[in-house]
């Protein structure tokens, strides 16, 4: 089977990212297509992280350049990245438990009403929007106004969700969603995210878990020891096993089309 | 299910598991949640009418309007500082060096005008200009080098008193131009000032801080700041701007003493960084940042100065006072901590 070509949404080549003497990235592309959900995997220190850090406006890369919609971009902090409608969902979800969901959804971003510098904060609006992201997320939806304290794993997770599907325009970045979840919240979890894509957004998936990878994502990206190692439609893959071969370097490398090289447009 | 299990492990066990999904039931928990929310605030409240009926009936002057308003007027100085540290507080930060700057801005305020000849106006500018820079330094510390506001505070606690010393030779700077003296003896519309400026800046400082984005930005810097940086909230912009509020109103507080004392001097304020912390902390503020509400800390302004006005009418030794407010400070932390529903005591 071959995927259908799609519209380049963000795009990094030869993205390098050096900490000290330590290369955590070395010369990695990676293209994430319009409405595509890719599946980032490898292992700890594989640097995922850092890729994420990069894609989300969190660090700048040593070497390498971005593109948004094949136009260059510089990611110098994380406003502009949301400035495109790049949402990040972090592993530890970006809360803080002393404001209230609707807080925390709005945090930096809030509603008001007025004009000038007589502003006031809408609330009631904010509380109504929240409402919304969070519809269908979770099946014990926490009100707006609750205290995030408050709030259970699963529940936690749906505000973060909450938050990417109402600001995102165009990418998700789900940086270990599932980590900290269990079985029943992942797949509750999972249903959110299918929910976002569904919306139109692209997904880029870090996570470990392999069945999630194979349910969730057209296309898996390995990263090894800094190196891009796989990079493969997931219809193509036959099991998980080839992308763990992968993961370990019992399979060397396995990058499909012409990604690798930056030309998305071409991709068959 | 889960859920289930954890309700039924509730009731019989009779605690509450972390753990468990929390039931978050809409409509009926709606006003018990309010209540819980609002706990600290209800506990100071109560404490408060409780003192006022204790005084009014041993104390046969205290409820008298001439004793309200003295009350009031004592405390105002109290009060408008407090809305400040309230706010450094939530952001997570403190300020030690309120009561020195006290002391220093009503010195200054004097000198301008009983030594160089200047306007009220203009010296009182100057005096802002002072504190704005005081502000300005213990933030740029904290955020360029990380310095703890605790640790440069607790250095300008004395730095800042003995400037004060050095620059009036340890002498009262004064008399004062007449004009100055109706800040603080003067009325508006049948009000004395000091109330209508602490009912000004605490009205100001309560919609700045449940009203307008530069509240919540307040919050989530003192409640997790990576977050908070993350989501495009200027960090340390907002933790060098809270310092500089609380002393430009450490200034306008030392103006006011000045007025009162028809001159500056520069012991005026010690100890009175205590004053203002307790007053916030019985308020329900938390000493680690994120939590406290501005109607908590004029409750604890009022709980710890109707107790000091009480026992003062009873006659009561000044070192009991002492005392109470000590233990009333302890009472009040331990009570805030007592809330029910996932507050969690590490």
């Amino acid at each position: 089977m071959k995927t259908a070509p799609r519209a380049s949404l963000l795009e990094g080549v030869g993205l390098r990212k050096t900490y000290g003497a330590v290369d955590a990235l070395r010369r990695v592309d990676i293209a994430i297509g319009d409405s595509e959900t890719v599946a980032l995997v490898g292992d700890n220190g594989a640097g995922k992280s850092t890729l994420v850090k990069i894609l989300s406006g969190a660090t700048l890369p040593t070497a390498g350049e971005l593109k948004f919609r094949d136009s260059p971009v510089a990611f110098t902090s994380t406003d502009i990245a949301r400035g495109l409608g790049i949402e990040t969902v972090y592993q530890d979800l970006g809360l803080c438990d002393n404001m209230t969901v609707a807080e925390n959804i709005f945090l930096g971003r809030e509603m008001v009403r007025g004009f000038g510098p007589f502003v006031v904060l809408a609330k009631r609006a904010m509380r109504k929007r929240t409402a919304e992201a969070l519809k269908d997320l979770s099946v014990n939806l926490p009100p707006a106004h609750a205290s995030v304290r408050k709030l259970s794993g699963g529940q936690r997770q749906a505000v973060a969700l909450a938050r990417a599907r109402l600001w995102e325009r165009s990418l998700v970045l789900l940086d270990e969603p599932t980590a900290a979840l269990g079985v029943q919240e992942t797949k509750r979890a999972m249903d959110g995210v299918r929910r976002i894509r569904a919306e139109g957004a692209s997904v880029l998936l870090v996570t470990h878990n392999m069945p999630l990878v194979m349910e969730m994502s057209d296309r898996v990206i390995v990263l090894r020891r800094g190196e891009k190692v796989g990079d493969v439609p997931t219809s193509m893959l036959r099991s998980a096993d080839d992308i763990v071969a992968l993961i370990t370097g019992s399979r060397e490398a396995w990058i499909e089309g012409p990604r690798s090289s930056g030309r998305v447009e071409e991709s068959a | 299910m889960s859920m289930w299990q954890a309700r039924d492990a509730d009731v019989t066990i009779g605690q509450r598991s972390k753990h468990a999904e929390a039931p978050i039931r809409a409509e009926p928990g709606a006003l018990v949640r309010g209540l819980a929310d609002w706990r600290t605030e209800i506990g100071v409240a109560a404490g408060l009418i409780f003192l006022i009926a204790l005084f009014s009936a041993l104390a046969p002057n205290f409820a008298t309007t001439g004793n309200l308003v003295s009350v009031l007027k004592q405390v105002s100085v109290t009060a408008i500082v407090a809305v400040g540290m309230t706010m450094v507080i939530i952001a997570g930060e403190i300020d030690l060096s309120v009561g020195a700057s006290l002391g220093l801005s009503g010195t200054v305020f004097a000198l301008m005008m009983v030594k160089l000849g200047l306007s009220a106006w203009l010296s009182f500018a100057g005096v802002l200009v002072m504190a704005a820079a005081i502000g300005g330094f213990i933030g740029g510390l904290r955020v360029m080098w990380g310095i703890p506001s605790f640790i440069t505070t607790i250095g300008l606690l004395s730095a800042l008193r003995g400037i004060a010393f050095w620059l009036s030779d340890s002498e009262t700077v004064g008399p004062l131009p007449p004009a100055v003296g109706n800040l603080w003896f003067g009325d508006i519309a049948g009000v004395p000032t000091p109330i209508v400026i602490t009912v000004a800046i605490v009205a100001l400082g309560w919609f700045s801080l449940s009203e307008t984005p530069f509240g919540r930005r307040l919050y989530a810097v003192g409640g997790n700041a990576v977050t908070a940086a993350r989501y495009g909230v200027r960090v340390n912009r907002i933790r060098v701007l809270v310092f500089v509020l609380v002393q430009a109103l450490a200034a306008l507080g030392g103006v006011m003493l000045a007025a009162r004392l028809n001159g500056g001097n520069a012991t005026v304020g010690d100890l009175f960084e205590l004053d203002v912390i307790a007053a916030v902390i019985v308020g329900g503020t938390r000493l680690s940042g994120g939590v406290g509400r501005m109607i908590g800390t004029i409750l604890g302004v009022l709980f710890v100065a109707t107790l000091r006005n009480g026992m003062v009418l009873l006659g009561v030794d000044p070192i009991l006072f002492m005392i109470a407010q000590g233990f009333v400070i302890i009472l009040a932390v331990w009570w805030s901590m007592l809330r029910s529903g996932g507050w969690r005591l590490e």
